[in-house]
């Protein structure tokens, strides 16, 4: 089957590339654009070390079909590192919220949709708003502690 | 969350003029891990980069009959198909590095298969779905064979024979043991004299490692017929030794680079991936990545073993230990991978941070038709500890104590013998407990208060041991040179009583050493409060020796490892 | 390459490709098909595109709902309208997969998945369905038996919902969320103080989310302890819950028992 031509932005950049049939759009980003931020962890759904924005909505990479996202906005968690890092990107540093790394992009992007919708979330908002993002290193605490620091500073006093 | 740092307990003992133990310092690459930088091995771009896919047993047991790539070549994208005719040296075992064992584990399945998932072919293309329809298209007729998958039923006679390389099911220990041995002490005499005895039977199932990137290598050609390897490997040395031998090449034509690792806890050691990725680097000429899907993760990379145990232990009426005997089985899966080593570094650790003057213990690496398992957290030690803290639970019950009081009794003093035949030092279990106690709001007594690690010791000399085969006076220090190889048991005739402590100070403890045991298995273990860690520099002024090829290997890599140990 | 794609103009046209081709599917989220292509399942070899088909609306039709096949669980949960279905729609995955998880592709998950399925087994709702070039309709509870033709579902129907409750459970062994064990739906009609006409829908204890009829036959009349009792008893009957990695039939039949039991006991 011929690849299909596709016209979207990928972190406020116009792209142009062509899609495989049955790419998915974790393949799409990782080795066609280099944007190695979203990670492969299962390929099922249940990790969520694949997790980007699309249009705004969180969503799973590794089972979107790469040439439905034609006209959209895409945003990884490269996105969020400049110019500035992003508070949550601050917080997960100062509070240990990462060892090896690898859920840590999706956790981010998990943690930002939330913090857009709810930004007073308590615990348990927070644990269901990554309840989609597996990380077998820390535990979980550390990443809701600094996900919750950084809801605290950022309501208005 | 903060921690509780409790510096007052043994605080003459140290300076606390550290820079940066125990003070909270960012993570060097915690950076690279909020911006989705760090480099994991498959954060690599190639140009003409190639995917290899597995074609893989779906019989637990088989012998394999035959196999027809014919229409699997056709498919579009497809490269190359590698055999197990193509692999240079076609049998392993990890632990052929340090010579122990005997090399058991193809890269590529030949004439039969052990597991399910093991891998029979390797299909290399263009894109990893055509890849994936390729290895559908493999033709492989299998005959099936009676499978195991109990280490019990394993070891009865008429038992199907799961590794060709121990017809018995079972590791072989010593030069001839069919598991490895632990003597100390009368355990004998110690039941005989006991108040109490207290059995107990324990299993641990298998359990993957589960991290959440898997497990996967990527290889390319390099200039001077050189390969490098991108991994996630924990020992990269240890991979490169394993690469080197099975594909028969010299260390120097292997360029490794791991680094950033997304977790491995002991499933990131075997190097499954890296010779098959580099294999195909070799054969086509271009860079090719070979990365394990969940599926494969979760059913066909290592976990760690299943183990079961029975201990009995020898109580007297007061509640001290008299003795200890335990038999343990691990489930290696159908090749030894690390479990081998387990084993040894599991009876390295016994009785447990106890003190008791008669311990015997028999453990079996058994194989059976489940997945090879291998190192995981706390490797060889968490299921002996659970079994071991159970029947401690168990013991105090007996006696009439509390948990807490019983441990107290038992524990480790500075100053007591091991069954390593070493004395305890720099204990500290006494105090564990007692803060826990507090923590827990657990009411100790208080000459449960005034216990010290530091005093109370009340087994300090190497009692008379015997063995099945003769009675080896008190005192004796030497246990026999086991498993032939380096730094996996070594003669401890020399010192074995520094009863003091030794202080915590900025001189470094080790001098630098190039022996392949520090080499190799430093990687592996992630060492809990194992009693087995200090390996003296002794081995510096042995005289060193020239030894011949070992039997087992057939490649140039033994020359390297002769040439290692003239160091 | 080896997955071919289709971008039908209208239903009908794909309801076509999807009766011709065996090896085809209608992508929905993909939360099911992509994993497949991805773990090289060759049976799927096409995957038939849906989006523009205008399936994803929420519609009423006088006290009627009637949800597009392409309606995400997260739609559902932003609409208040369909707060009967909110408890099974937010168990369904995570947030991200919600955001992606259609009903329609839940309608044709196996065991752990299908869990919305559940709940609209217990609403009583009708598929609206292309077969044979012809749209038509018929109970959830029948579309889900007949496995055999492949048909084009365009929408699922809830009647009115007025005076209805859901009672919903799913079963995981990690909590917030987890692959199901048994999901359970009991929907009840509540009239001045009493229950009636309940329906009891289970998942995952057979290939497919079913009525449990004969439990339902037992309800009939007041809800009294006794009922409740035969009621469980009843579940037994010709139901062979399958074992499987996550759990044994066994298990699973005692927990369909235990909690059908708990949710009928709050109700008296």
């Amino acid at each position: 089957m011929k690849p299909t031509p596709l016209h979207f932005t990928h972190n406020g950049r116009p792209i142009s590339v062509f899609a495989n049939s049955g790419e998915s759009l974790l393949s799409l980003l990782r080795l066609k654009l280099g944007d190695q931020t979203p990670k492969y962890g299962c390929g099922q759904g249940g990790c969520g070390a694949c997790s980007v924005r699309i249009d705004g909505e969180l969503r799973l990479a590794c089972l979107t079909l790469a040439e439905t996202i034609d006209g959209q906005n895409i945003e990884t968690v490269a996105a969020l590192s400049a110019p500035e890092l992003d508070p949550l990107q601050k917080a997960f540093m100062d509070y240990f919220a990462a060892q090896c790394g690898y859920c840590t992009p999706g956790m981010i992007l998990a943690a930002r949709t939330l913090l857009e919708t709810n930004p007073t979330p308590n615990r348990d908002d927070i644990i269901d708003a990554i309840s989609g993002n597996l990380c077998r290193c820390t535990g979980y605490e550390p990443i809701i502690d600094a996900i919750m620091a950084v809801a605290q500073k950022e309501v208005p006093a | 969350m903060k921690l509780d740092f409790r510096k007052e307990i043994f605080a003459d003992e140290r300076n606390d003029d550290l820079n940066l133990v125990g003070k909270p310092i960012l993570r060097q690459d915690i950076l690279g891990h909020v911006t989705g930088t760090s480099p994991f091995f498959d954060d690599h771009k190639f140009d003409n980069l190639l995917h290899l896919k597995c074609v893989r047993s779906p019989h637990h047991h088989a012998r394999i009959l035959s196999i027809d790539i014919s229409n699997a070549e056709k498919m579009p994208g497809v490269k190359q198909i590698i055999l197990a005719k193509d692999v240079p040296v076609n049998l392993n075992t990890l632990l052929s590095l340090l010579e122990f064992g005997r090399d058991d584990e193809p890269t590529l399945a030949e004439k039969k298969v052990a597991y399910l998932g093991e891998p029979v072919a390797a299909v290399i293309a263009t894109s990893e779905q055509q890849a994936l329809d390729a290895v559908a298209k493999v033709e492989v007729r299998y005959e099936e064979l009676p499978a195991v998958f109990d280490v019990e039923e394993a070891l009865k006679p008429g038992a199907p024979k799961v590794n060709e390389a121990y017809p018995d099911n079972h590791f072989i220990f010593n030069e001839g043991h069919s598991c490895q041995k632990l003597r100390y002490g009368d355990t004998a005499s110690g039941f005989a004299q006991a108040a109490h005895i207290v059995e107990g039977r324990y299993q641990l199932r298998p359990i993957e490692q589960a991290p959440i990137e898997p497990n996967g290598a990527i290889a390319a050609p390099e200039t001077n017929d050189r390969f490098v390897c991108y991994t996630p490997t924990q020992g990269l040395f240890f991979s490169v030794g394993t690469c080197a031998k099975i594909l028969d090449v010299d260390l120097n034509k292997l360029h490794f680079i791991g680094g950033t690792v997304g977790g491995a806890f002991g499933g990131k050691v075997d190097s499954v991936c890296e010779p098959l990725a580099i294999l195909g680097a070799m054969m086509t000429r271009q860079p090719v990545r070979y990365v394990l899907n969940r599926a494969e993760e979760m059913q066909v990379s290592a976990p760690r073993s299943a183990e079961l145990w029975e201990i009995r232990d020898a109580l007297a009426e007061d509640g001290r230990l008299l003795a200890r005997e335990f038999k343990g089985w691990f489930d290696a899966g159908a090749y030894t991978r690390l479990t081998s080593y387990g084993v040894v570094k599991c009876t390295g650790h016994l009785p447990g941070p106890y003190t008791i003057p008669a311990v015997k213990s028999d453990i079996y690496c058994v194989f059976t038709n489940r997945t090879p398992s291998t190192a995981m957290r706390g490797f060889g030690v968490l299921g002996v500890d659970f079994a071991i803290e159970r029947q401690m639970d168990k013991g105090a019950r007996a006696v009439g104590l509390g948990p807490l009081e019983f441990r107290l009794i038992n524990a480790y003093r500075d100053g007591d013998m091991k069954v390593t035949r070493r004395s305890a030092s720099n204990t500290a279990l006494v105090e564990c407990i007692q803060v826990a106690a507090q923590k827990a709001d657990y009411p100790l007594e208080m000459h449960y208060h005034k216990m010290s690690s530091k005093t109370g010791s009340t087994h300090t000399e190497i009692p008379e041991t015997v063995t099945e085969t003769a009675v080896l006076p008190a005192g004796h220090t030497t246990v026999a040179k086991t498993n032939k190889a380096q730094g996996l048991a070594e003669d401890v005739s020399e010192q074995t009583n520094p009863a003091t402590r030794r202080p915590l100070k900025k001189a470094s403890v080790l001098e630098g050493s190039t022996s392949t045991d520090r080499l190799g298995a430093s990687a592996l273990s992630g060492r809990s409060d194992s009693t087995f860690g200090d390996i003296q520099p002794a081995h510096q002024t042995q005289t060193p020796t020239i030894e011949t090829q070992p039997p087992n290997s057939k490649s140039r890599y033994s020359r390297y490892s002769a040439s290692i140990r003239r160091r | 390459m080896s997955i071919d794609i289709s971008r039908p103009k209208d239903s009908f046209t794909a309801a076509k490709i999807l009766a011709q081709d065996r090896n085809a599917y209608i992508l929905g989220g993909g939360t099911g098909l992509m994993r497949r292509i991805h773990e090289g399942d060759q049976n799927v070899r096409r995957l038939i595109r849906i989006h523009d088909l205008e399936l994803d609306k929420i519609t009423r039709l006088g006290t009627t709902f009637s949800i597009g096949s392409q309606v995400t669980m997260s739609q559902i949960l932003a609409d208040p309208a369909l707060q009967i279905l909110h408890d099974a729609a937010a168990s369904v995955g995570a947030p991200a997969l919600r955001n992606m998880a259609t009903i329609g592709g839940n309608l044709f998950s196996r065991p752990p998945y299908g869990d919305l399925t559940t709940a609209l087994l217990a609403l009583e709702a009708t598929v609206v369905f292309i077969n044979n070039n012809r749209q038509e309709q018929q109970a959830l509870e029948t579309f889900l038996k007949h496995s055999g033709p492949r048909r084009l579902v365009l929408a699922l129907e809830i009647p009115s919902t007025t005076n209805k409750k859901l009672f919903y459970h799913k079963m995981t062994r990690c909590h917030p969320r987890g692959a199901s064990l048994i999901t359970l739906a009991v929907a009840v009609h509540y009239s001045a103080g009493r229950y009636s006409m309940a329906r009891i829908a289970f998942g995952g204890l057979g290939g497919r989310p079913f009525r449990a009829l004969n439990a339902e036959r037992a309800l009939t009349g007041n809800l009294t302890a006794a009922s409740v009792e035969a009621t469980c008893a009843r579940l037994k009957d010709g139901i062979e819950p399958f074992s499987d990695a996550l759990a044994s039939g066994w298990y699973r039949m005692e927990m369909a028992q235990l909690h059908l039991r708990r949710i009928l006991t709050d109700l008296l």
